[in-house]
């Protein structure tokens, strides 16, 4: 039977898991600092903590990276704000909020904690992805347990705020970390975003102010206001301080999650956390920040995980999910694939988004055929670019970026197909099996609605 | 059925207001009634007040919710990038062959579906196979046909209980 | 620059290099169009819907300053901004033709054979804007079509461009979530739950709201182009609404009803009864005047029938008592058609009836408490009471409710359950079924006792609040709801449906104090034309007509255009008394519970056959037109001035005239003339100054049924008359149903969907169960086609 995870080793830069396997008990939480981070805040005024937030200059670790502290002040005022944690980890790559909850599930707890006591809310949601069901118990373990010592569902430490946490599931669907999607599904429609204004401050959950904050996020205030917000803007780069958790996947002798300092490059992560690629094979590209991104290619190597360097090479740090690429992968698979993930995930609200995705998916699709021509792979680049910023949300950019960044940095590679009239790979190639020659598909004419 | 109306209630306490339910609920249907058939449709619907469309809507929107039968057991291969990139296509060919049905299908014992699905953020630790639900990392071909006899004879899944 | 209403904050701002002002939260949409003269084209953008959702993207601009391109249909105005439309950027042009592309990507540019071609925004905007080419070298999506997604309506999913208008208009406006959007992506597809209909009562809106020609009205299919058609301004005569129309006439045909959005009225909406039924086919409908011979009714001459009748009725008149004939309307006639029959009256000093209870119709009695229907979207506290539900006496009236709840009124409920507006109420307070009148008397006396500065000291009381509330079963909800209205009330909405003497409704109205501001009170006539036809002098009840009968007071009755049979809920009595009168005279459309007793039946002229005004239950007099000849080919404004010739007295023979003549003698049209009424009516409201009211007399509770028997609700539904009846495409609206408590259905081991059979007075009704947790129990609610309230019935599986 395969085996559990194996979560890598703390690194030395290690603040938010410092340490090797779990902490689900909250015993075992306490008995190392856990909680009271929480004690600091509640002898903090709101205005305190914001201070402090923004002090630390904490950028979120959803994938947009925008100011916590910011967001947190532009919360409207109202009788009945909630806090909403974004636990949907969905962009392809990422995996690193399932294991702060897997091995640190207190120090979300604590920082909903403290985030609540801050805007004082009505209650806090943890939208976890439906398929996290082990992490989603242990969640409900932990509240339970946060419950039983007297921190959630009784007045707060000596205050008279009581604080109440709740779990709730999605049920597969990408979108929904897009925080009105979210907001959508949690409010019971479908999760389809919803065009801002009104932002989530304003009316977001239950149509009442919310403050949207992604998992890891949350887990790094106890941190912060443990530290103090000017000592955690010590780590890192200027703009982008602290560590931040980097999901490294694909071709790479160690994959796993890995906090790193801001600061650090992508080599120091793939070649020096990673240990790099197997033997025998060769850097061809990586996605620097989940599927959605443009593509970095090896002479990239040593541009720095902060966002503004990444931005700075092209491309954004989104979620901090690094995939690696070897020299034996197609990249006409590779851009297939993520289009036809980012189709299959279009909510079908707007569109460009609705229509461009499956538009530039069967494209590839037939591309990857050997049935495409060349005027049809620039037909693909005027698609991108017509998708790319016109849509309601940015599900529609997800596609058109990186599909954009595969064939511009690979056109050669994507042109092939069209002077062979087939896919060139070998059988063993990755991915063979998902597009084989000899079973391929007809294009889909009908659809039984 | 009554308790599943029951179930349902004590999930509408945890929102304001009682839509907000709605995936929780259907969630509680799939379970009773194995895939979200109209009578569950409906039986939601009920408990929440709501019309069973609007409940279709919803549940149709998300990829963890069947609106077809399905066997006993789901067997889920993740063939997203990161996954695919280190052999799940080969792993979703071998359950393919192993189960003697496609991709979508389900085994002719009416034991096991197949699917694959997107990114199920186990990537570092792929190919990740969720079974039932329940996530089965670093899977390889060779663990495919012993997973399939342990299913072959397993009773379905009535609670999503890991804890 | 533009015009800017004095006294509203305003913005000032530049499109397409226009400078102009328009006021603070200003849609960009409607500002370009209305205020800069520069269309920004749009597909989903349609206010009546809630909020913009900026779903089609067709309505992108460039704003300077930001990242990129923005929809302008969820943009607000805001100073100093400068927009660029696709006129002037070329980055929104080439997005907008993006769009338009992808938007045509798939749809099957069916143009010469679809319906909506030539009045298609889709059509027209491709023909505007957009590149004129597709680059699409795939094939198109292709689905299953065309879908009836009701016996009213098509749909077809390949033209669908997903712009959600129908589903939103489905989830947000009339609240039914049934037709919806399933799946995701580029599967999505508007669908309805397992293949059933899509039954809501307003569902035809959304054959308008659809952009494209994916929706259409399955009696209009491959009818008509848009170039061989007139439409006629009109007002629908299908309830005391008056929903303001436009009849599709072609070729001598209303092949279809178009709503004609009259904002204080009907906001654009109609209900399935108005725009789908028709007095149809005109083939079965009576056309000549017709006198009872040896065969049965027999057409004759229209001088002979009328002179006949005429000399018979003044033989009656000279023979018996004054009041001796009856002349019965229901709402159906014009005020100009009504002002002839109350000269004719006059002649044979008749006695007159227009509505079911005489003690329930003195709406002039309200009038100092009347609300307009635009209050209701004003109104803080919105109150239901009754067995009823609105929708079932004024279609459209449920749609405001649900609209005024969306903005945060707080919707009570008073009634015996089991009816769509419970399930989102702020108060749902459950009494037994034709409790209405004792609640209303509850709440007065409650009002009363609870005090406050907004109740008068002096208003009437009748009886002890607790005993009246407990008898109405749900004292503690009632005083609850009183608290919360008397906090927030200061705009107040009260709908009663149950039948309740307007002079009870008054003392409630003095009571709260409901005179003050918009008025509160929102009466709900049983029929049409009901108050016009009583402001022009018919005024009485049925009930003191069909006493009269019984007791041989009355020995001749005129019924025009009602059925009293089926629609009185003592329509066994009525059959009786009929049988038993010497001189029954009808008219109507067609052959019907009364026509069956009469000696002479004369026809009855019906929508789009008439010229003329009606009031509807505001008092807003309003234009109806005709589209078609009268079905026997005379007026009833002319056969009448006939008539009336005969008894020696002259009517007048053009509405213009009648008109002329009513605005001289009837208060409630004061100041009208004919030829300023409009295509859109204002209100002239008569208010007068609330005067205290007579205390009313103690509501008694209902009785109870007898043992084993089940208590019916079975108030007349919105789909049932005439016209329904006979209209096909309206079947799945006049599909039976019966509604039962759970506990009572668990008792008697019926299921959902289980064929039950209610035996009750007025007949039997079999029809699927729906199993209701908020019914009453020991209730049952079905929508029985006549109105059999107030009785018992037997409940059993059937078959």
């Amino acid at each position: 039977m395969p085996e559990a995870p194996t979560f890598a080793a703390p690194t030395e830069s290690s603040i938010l898991l410092p340490f090797a396997g779990t902490r689900r008990e909250i015993a075992e939480y306490e008995a190392t600092g856990g909680y009271q981070s929480l004690r600091k805040a509640v002898g903090m005024t709101s205005e305190q903590l914001v201070d402090e937030m923004i002090a630390s200059n904490l950028r979120g670790r959803g994938g947009a990276g925008f100011p916590a502290g910011r967001k947190a002040s532009f919360l409207a005022p109202g009788e009945d704000r909630y806090l909403v944690i974004n636990g949907d980890e969905s962009e392809p790559g990422t995996f690193k909020d399932r294991e702060i909850i897997l091995r640190n599930p207190h120090m979300l707890i604590e920082g909903i904690l403290i985030y609540l006591w801050m805007i004082k809310g009505a209650g806090a949601y943890i939208y976890i992805r439906g398929e996290y069901a082990k992490e989603a118990a242990i969640l409900e373990g932990a509240i339970a347990q946060a419950r039983a010592a007297g921190y959630i569902g009784q007045p707060l430490l000596g205050t008279d705020y009581v604080p109440n946490v709740y779990v709730h599931r999605g049920a597969g669907a990408y979108i929904c970390g897009e925080e009105t999607a979210l907001l959508s599904s949690l409010n019971g429609e479908r999760g389809q975003p919803t065009a801002k204004p009104p932002f989530p401050a304003v009316s977001g959950a239950f149509k009442k102010p919310t403050l949207l904050n992604n998992v890891e996020t949350v887990a790094t205030v106890p941190v912060i206001i443990g530290m103090g917000g000017a000592a955690y803007a010590g780590i890192g780069t200027e703009q982008s301080t602290g560590t931040k958790m980097f999901s490294l996947s694909g071709h790479v002798r160690n994959p796993g999650n890995y906090e790193m300092p801001l600061s650090a490059t992508y080599r120091d992560l793939i070649d020096g956390k990673g240990g790099g690629l197997p033997e025998g094979r060769t850097l061809k590209a990586f996605v620097p920040g989940g599927s959605s991104m443009p593509i970095l290619m090896p002479n990239q190597l040593d541009t720095g995980l902060a966002f503004e360097a990444v931005v700075a090479a092209g491309s954004m740090a989104g979620s901090g999910a690094v995939i690696v690429v070897d020299d034996r992968t197609c990249m006409v698979r590779f851009a297939l694939r993520t289009a036809e993930f980012y189709k299959h995930e279009s909510c079908g609200k707007c569109t460009p988004c609705r229509e461009g995705t499956r538009w530039i998916t069967e494209l590839l699709r037939k591309l990857e055929s050997g049935l495409g021509t060349t005027e049809e792979i620039d037909l693909l680049l005027n698609i991108c670019d017509r998708v790319e910023g016109n849509c309601l949300c940015v599900l529609g950019d997800a596609c058109a970026m990186p599909v954009r960044s595969h064939i511009r940095n690979f056109r050669d590679e994507i042109e092939e197909p069209v002077r062979l009239g087939r896919c060139p790979c070998p059988d063993d190639a990755p991915m063979a099996d998902l597009y084989p020659p000899l079973l391929r598909a007809p294009l889909p004419l009908v659809h039984a609605g | 059925m009554a308790d599943l109306y029951d179930k349902i209630q004590l999930e509408v306490a945890k929102y304001p207001n009682r839509r907000s339910a709605i995936l929780p609920a259907l969630r509680l249907a799939q379970e009773q009634y194995g895939w979200l058939s109209p009578e569950a449709l409906e039986s939601v619907a009920e408990a929440l007040d709501l019309s069973p469309a609007t409940c279709l809507a919803v549940a149709s929107f998300y990829d963890m919710f069947f609106l077809q039968p399905v066997g006993d057991h789901v067997v889920e291969v993740c063939t997203n990038l990161s996954c695919a990139l280190v052999g799940s296509d080969k792993v979703l060919s071998a359950f393919e062959e192993e189960l003697g049905v496609p991709c979508g299908g389900t085994s002719a014992d009416g034991k096991i579906t197949l699917r694959s699905v997107e990114c199920l953020g186990g990537c570092g630790w792929g190919p990740v196979v969720s079974v039932d639900h329940e996530y089965q990392e670093h899977f390889t071909t060779e663990d495919v046909a012993p997973l399939v006899a342990e299913l072959r004879v397993a009773p379905r899944h009535t609670s999503e209980s890991h804890a | 620059m533009s015009a800017t209403v004095p006294g509203t904050e305003t913005v000032t701002l530049q499109i397409d290099g226009r400078e102009i002002t328009v006021p603070k939260g200003t849609s960009l949409v409607v500002a370009a169009a209305e205020h800069a003269g520069v269309e920004i084209p749009v597909f989903c953008y349609e206010p009546r819907l809630g909020p913009p959702i900026g779903a089609c993207r067709m309505c992108l601009v460039e704003i300077e300053g930001a990242p990129k391109l923005q929809a302008a249909c969820t943009m607000s105005c805001g100073d100093g901004m400068v927009v660029k439309t696709a006129e002037t950027s070329e980055q929104a042009k080439d997005a907008q033709d993006g769009v338009l592309e992808f938007m045509l990507l798939n749809h099957p540019l069916d143009c010469p054979v679809c319906d909506k071609g030539g009045e298609c925004p889709l059509q027209d905007l491709t023909f505007r804007y957009g590149p004129g080419n597709s680059r699409m070298t795939l094939p198109k999506r292709t689905y299953e079509k065309p879908l009836p997604i009701s016996s009213s309506i098509v749909l077809d999913r390949e033209r669908c461009i997903l712009c959600y208008r129908c589903t939103r208009f489905s989830g947000d406006v009339a609240e039914d979530g049934e037709l919806v959007a399933r799946e995701r992506g580029a599967t999505s597809v508007i669908a309805t739950f397992d293949e059933q209909p899509y039954a809501n009562a307003f569902s035809g809106n959304v054959t308008e709201l659809c952009p494209v020609g994916a929706l259409l009205p399955t009696a209009y299919r491959f009818k008509a182009r848009p170039w061989e058609i007139v439409n006629v301004p009109t007002t629908c005569t299908g309830c005391a609404t008056g929903c303001n129309t436009w009849a599709t006439l072609r070729e001598g045909k209303v092949e279809r009803i178009l709503s004609r959005n009259h904002p204080d009225v009907d906001e654009g909406w109609l209900c399935d009864k108005g725009r789908f039924a028709r007095y149809e086919p005109r083939d079965e409908r009576i056309a000549a005047p017709l006198h009872r011979g040896a065969t049965g009714l027999e057409p004759a001459p229209w001088d002979e029938v009328l002179s006949t009748t005429a000399k018979r009725l003044r033989h009656l008149q000279a023979t018996g008592d004054a009041g001796a004939i009856a002349i019965v309307t229901g709402g159906a006639l014009t005020n100009e058609e009504a002002h002839a029959w109350r000269a004719i009256a006059d002649a044979l000093k008749a006695r007159t009836a227009s509505a079911p209870v005489a003690a329930n119709a003195a709406w002039e009695r309200l009038d100092a408490y009347a609300a307009p229907l635009a209050a209701i979207d004003r109104a803080d506290v919105v109150v239901v009471i009754g067995d009823q539900e609105p929708t079932d006496r004024a279609g459209t009236i449920d749609l405001r409710i649900r609209k005024a709840r969306r903005a945060g009124a707080h919707l009570a409920i008073v009634g015996p359950g089991g009816t769509s507006l419970e399930p989102d109420a702020g108060t749902f307070a459950r009494t037994l079924p034709g409790a209405g009148a004792s609640v209303v008397a509850a709440l007065a006396a409650a009002a009363v006792a609870v005090g406050g500065e907004r109740v008068r000291a002096d208003a009437p009381t009748a009886g002890s609040v607790e005993s009246l509330a407990a008898q109405a079963g749900a004292a503690e909800e009632l005083l609850g709801l009183l608290a919360a209205a008397r906090a927030a009330a200061r705009r107040p909405g009260l709908f009663v449906t149950d039948p309740v003497a307007t002079a009870d409704l008054e003392a409630l109205g003095w009571a709260l104090g409901l005179d003050a501001g918009d008025g509160g009170i929102v009466p709900l006539p049983a029929g049409a034309n009901e108050r016009g036809e009583r402001a022009v002098g018919l005024v009485g009840g049925w009930d003191e007509v069909l006493a009269g009968l019984e007791q041989g007071t009355v020995s001749g009755v005129i019924l025009v255009g009602c059925d009293t049979v089926v629609e009185s809920a003592d329509g066994e009595r009525w059959q009786m008394a009929l049988a038993q009168t010497d001189v029954v005279i009808s008219v109507a459309a067609f052959t019907n519970g009364v026509t069956s007793q009469s000696q002479v039946v004369l026809p009855l002229d019906v929508e789009h056959e008439r010229e003329g005004t009606v009031m509807n239950l505001e008092g807003r007099v309003q234009r109806v037109r005709p589209s078609l000849p009268p079905i026997s080919g005379v007026s009833m404004l002319e056969w009448t001035a006939r008539f009336a010739g005969f008894l020696d007295v002259a009517t007048p023979t053009t509405a213009a005239k009648a008109f002329s003549a009513i605005a001289a003698s009837a208060p409630a049209f004061a100041g009208l003339s004919w030829s300023t009424l409009g295509e859109r009516a204002d209100l002239h409201r008569t208010r007068p100054a609330a005067e205290r009211p007579a205390a009313p007399a103690p509501a008694a509770p209902p009785a109870a049924p007898p043992d084993g028997a089940f208590r019916l609700i079975a108030p007349r539904p919105l789909f049932s008359g005439a016209a329904v009846e006979r209209t096909d495409t309206l079947a799945h609206q006049r599909a039976p149903y019966v509604v039962l408590a759970r506990e009572d259905a668990e008792r008697l081991g019926i299921g959902r969907g289980d064929e039950v059979r209610v035996r009750h007075a007025a007949g039997e009704h079999v029809g699927p169960a729906r199993i209701s947790r908020r019914l009453v129990p020991g209730a049952v609610r079905i929508n029985w086609r006549g109105s059999a309230a107030g009785t018992s019935a037997t409940v059993g599986a059937a078959g």
